[in-house]
């Protein structure tokens, strides 16, 4: 460690002596061992967790796969040419009775 | 020390005991927690002026640090990693507490004012205000925290703890002349906030 050379940099190093009680890095320690531990069995929970639920999201994985292929099926090209699944239209057979039509013109003049 | 401690032995070198570490070895990694959290507490205590702040802190830095071991390819000193990780989780730290800005120079820790060890580097530096450690420990901390987290992070390293200015550089990622040109900056803003201490 090099010596400070002005007054600002002995000042500052005093505080090199501000340390913490005496037995505190054995207890650090400790703590430090104890949150390792915890976060490991946590960590292996997490694993064998997910082990056992890799059945289920595969089963539910072919499921959704099953599933798009059942949806895509209609939509194929013959589904297109197939009239008995081309839309269905409703029209009127009446026409709508407020409906403005507009009044028929003759196309030709009747001779008298 | 308890019974579950580790003996530490001077023969492990950090690459050995890193080493063993990334192999499973959970004792070797304790014994690197025993060579280093002294230091690296010391360096985020002196950056938060708080003793919980720096504990929780040093705690987190060596767990991230024992997480990522896998990924530590040894392109630096273990030393210089660690302390890479601290001061950047302490820079992040300090970023969200000072935008919370609840905090107040009240929160700032003292007592060493009865420490021998004080008593006697404060009479050496000025025996005229040997009397007032209180006031000299609270003015030190005030100077230290006017300092921005950078410049401060800086003058903790060089100033408290003795690194020599090519290792802060490698820690901080910085150039060496940056570390220069922020410890000149630092010490002249100190320099004003410690002028009544200073003959």
């Amino acid at each position: 460690m090099s010596e400070p050379k002005t007054q600002v940099q002995k000042l500052i190093r005093l505080k090199r002596f501000e340390e913490p009680r005496d037995g505190y890095f054995e207890d650090f320690l400790v703590e430090f061992r104890s949150r390792r531990d915890e976060g490991g069995a946590l960590s292996s929970r997490l694993v064998s967790g997910l082990e056992n639920r890799k059945w289920f999201i595969g089963a539910g994985m072919a499921y959704a796969a099953l599933l798009i292929v059942v949806l895509m099926w209609p939509i194929g090209p013959e589904a297109k040419t197939d009239p008995t699944r081309q839309p269905i239209i409703f029209e009127p057979k009446q026409p709508v009775r407020n409906s403005v039509t507009p009044p028929k013109v003759p196309t030709s003049i009747p001779r008298p | 020390m308890s019974s579950e401690s580790v003996n530490e032995s001077p023969a492990d070198t950090d690459e050995v005991l890193v080493a063993r570490a990334q192999s499973g070895d959970t004792s070797a990694f304790d014994q690197l927690v025993i060579r280093y959290s002294p230091r690296l507490y010391g360096m985020i205590y002196h950056m938060t002026s708080n003793k919980e702040d720096a504990n929780d802190l040093t705690q987190d830095v060596f767990a991230k640090a024992y997480r990522s071991l896998r990924r530590f390819r040894g392109r630096s000193s273990f030393y210089t990693w660690i302390y890479a990780i601290g001061t950047n989780m302490t820079l992040n730290f300090l970023k969200k507490r000072n935008r919370r800005a609840a905090w107040s120079l009240d929160n700032l820790d003292s007592g060493i004012q009865n420490d021998e060890a004080m008593v006697d580097l404060a009479h050496a530096a000025n025996p005229r205000h040997q009397s007032d450690l209180n006031e000299l420990q609270k003015k030190l901390n005030e100077a230290l925290q006017s300092l921005s987290n950078r410049h401060r992070a800086v003058v903790t390293m060089f100033d408290i703890q003795g690194i020599p200015h090519a290792e802060i550089s490698k820690i901080l990622k910085v150039s060496e002349g940056t570390v220069r040109s922020r410890l000149f900056y630092a010490h002249r803003q100190l320099q004003g906030h410690l002028e009544e201490f200073i003959k």
